[in-house]
């Protein structure tokens, strides 16, 4: 038996068994209150079934329209946050900026700081040198006059002396003035070489050089191969005109 | 909680045929005819009827046009398309609610003469039962428009995202460079303090060079006058 007949079969026997039932109901008085009850759940199921769906539709809506002005409210916040924090970023970037100003003053203050300091105690050194040898100059000056020592060593001291705090003094202007370097104390400022000027390669000429070396290859191969055959053909010829002469002169 | 509230009067015939008269009705009038359904049992709303409802709605100005992501018109313009889109809503509720209490009373008023049939109940039944499909195939028509309205503001939602995003992108941004300042900053405090002592120590040198300096050259001058002194004495 196929599928739809049994189906049919099950479709009729279920409408036997409703007919009987409803009838069994007629009997007993109580189809009218069955009826009354099947039509009420049936208005409320579809009732309820189009309230739902409505519900449904608006309320997604209304989660629409949260969307909405969630996104907004998301954009002026985000707005709000960039505004506000373009002052402290302008402010940092003032501090960062002035205390990297203060810190290269300072370095730059400390050098010449540095530089003054070496300065005196250069200065201070020449003092010492005067000092020194004024003092010596005053004992033998003493030793002099009580007739220790004779005029011409005096003189000959007093001539080194000078000499000496002279060629001091000079020496020490000379070196700050011109060697030594004018930012750091410690250093030795060494003149700009001007070295012989390298031209540089001509480049197009090279590059024709490189780019040009196969089509080189190529002719000096063929100037090669012309010479070996030119060169064979001499030699072929001569030996031709040998044997030729060497036939005749046996056939004479 | 139901949606729409109960009503107990009964509506005549007249009434059940009557359409939705607010000014911001969605569902058109009249019925879309069934080119513009899906060929299928259910005869609902075409993808391409939706589009053009939904089109038809915007051009008239009952959907609201979203207002542009400005930071200068935000407040106002906001709070203005807030309270269209709830006009909307309540104008969607209102008109679903219309066309629902007629439906429920004319299905009520199908079935009860169904049930009640005898030979007077024909034209009853043939009359509730043509206005119950046509409220019916209103009230699917409604929510489906209202389905498409709503998939609308989601996709205007999310085109908004792009402006967001760079907003975003914005911050992070703004926040790196903060980030960068503040190391700066942690960084090179530390080495100004040490400059500055650096500082104050060279002034201090100098400052005792210049004493030794003060004190060697009062000694020379002393040192010239024993000489000139020494020499002169008799």
């Amino acid at each position: 038996m196929s599928t739809d007949s049994y189906f049919n079969n099950a479709r009729e026997a279920i409408d036997i068994a409703v007919a009987k039932n409803i009838e069994d109901m007629r009997r007993d008085g109580t189809l009218a209150n069955y009826v009354a009850t099947s039509r009420d759940q049936l208005i409320n199921s579809i009732n309820s079934a189009q309230q739902s769906n409505g519900s449904k539709v608006l309320d997604d809506y209304k989660r629409a329209t949260d969307v909405q002005r969630a996104n907004y409210n998301y954009f002026k916040r985000n707005s709000d946050l960039l505004r506000v924090g373009d002052l402290p970023l302008k402010a940092m970037q003032r501090d960062a900026e002035a205390l990297r100003h203060d810190n290269q003053n300072a370095q730059r203050q400390y050098e010449i700081n540095q530089w003054t300091s070496g300065n005196r105690l250069d200065t201070l050194f020449v003092y010492q040198i005067i000092f020194v040898s004024v003092l010596v100059l005053a004992i033998f000056t003493g030793m002099w006059r009580a007739g220790f020592v004779g005029t011409g060593f005096l003189s000959l001291l007093v001539f080194l002396s000078l000499i000496v705090i002279v060629l001091v003094i000079v020496n020490r202007a000379q070196y700050t003035a011109f060697t030594r370097d004018q930012r750091y104390w410690n250093k030795r400022g060494f003149q700009k070489f001007t070295g012989p000027v390298i031209t540089p390669p001509d480049c197009p000429v090279i590059s024709d050089t490189i780019t040009g070396l196969p089509g080189r290859a190529t002719e000096t191969a063929q100037q090669l191969g012309d010479q070996a055959r030119d060169t064979a053909g001499n030699l072929l010829s001569r030996l031709g005109s040998g044997l030729n002469a060497a036939g005749n002169a046996v056939r004479t | 909680m139901s949606l729409c509230p109960a009503r107990t009067s009964a509506f005549s015939m007249t009434e059940l045929d009557a359409l939705y008269a607010g000014p911001s009705a969605v569902c058109p009038n009249p019925s879309p005819p069934d080119s513009d359904r899906n060929q299928d049992q259910y005869k609902l709303l075409s993808n391409a009827a939706q589009t053009r409802i939904v089109n038809d709605l915007k051009a008239r100005g009952i959907i609201p046009a979203p207002p542009a992501m400005n930071a200068q018109s935000i407040d106002e313009v906001i709070g203005q398309y807030r309270d269209k889109l709830n006009a909307l809503g309540e104008s969607m509720k209102a008109e679903y609610c219309f066309y629902y209490s007629r439906y429920a009373y004319a299905i009520q008023q199908w079935i009860n003469a169904i049930a009640d049939r005898g030979s007077s109940q024909t034209d009853s039944i043939s009359a509730y039962g043509s206005r119950s499909i046509a409220l019916n195939r209103r009230l699917i028509d409604l929510t489906t428009i209202i389905s498409a309205i709503t998939k609308e503001l989601y996709d205007t939602a999310s085109k908004t995202s792009d402006s967001i995003n760079s907003l975003n992108a914005q911050l992070d941004e703004q926040f790196g460079k903060l980030k960068k300042q503040a190391e700066v900053l942690q960084r090179e405090a530390p080495e100004a303090e040490i400059k500055k002592r650096m500082v104050e120590f060279t002034k201090e040198k100098t400052k005792a060079n210049d004493n030794l300096l003060s004190l060697y050259f009062f000694l020379d001058v002393v040192a010239l006058g024993i000489l000139f002194y020494v020499y002169k004495a008799a």
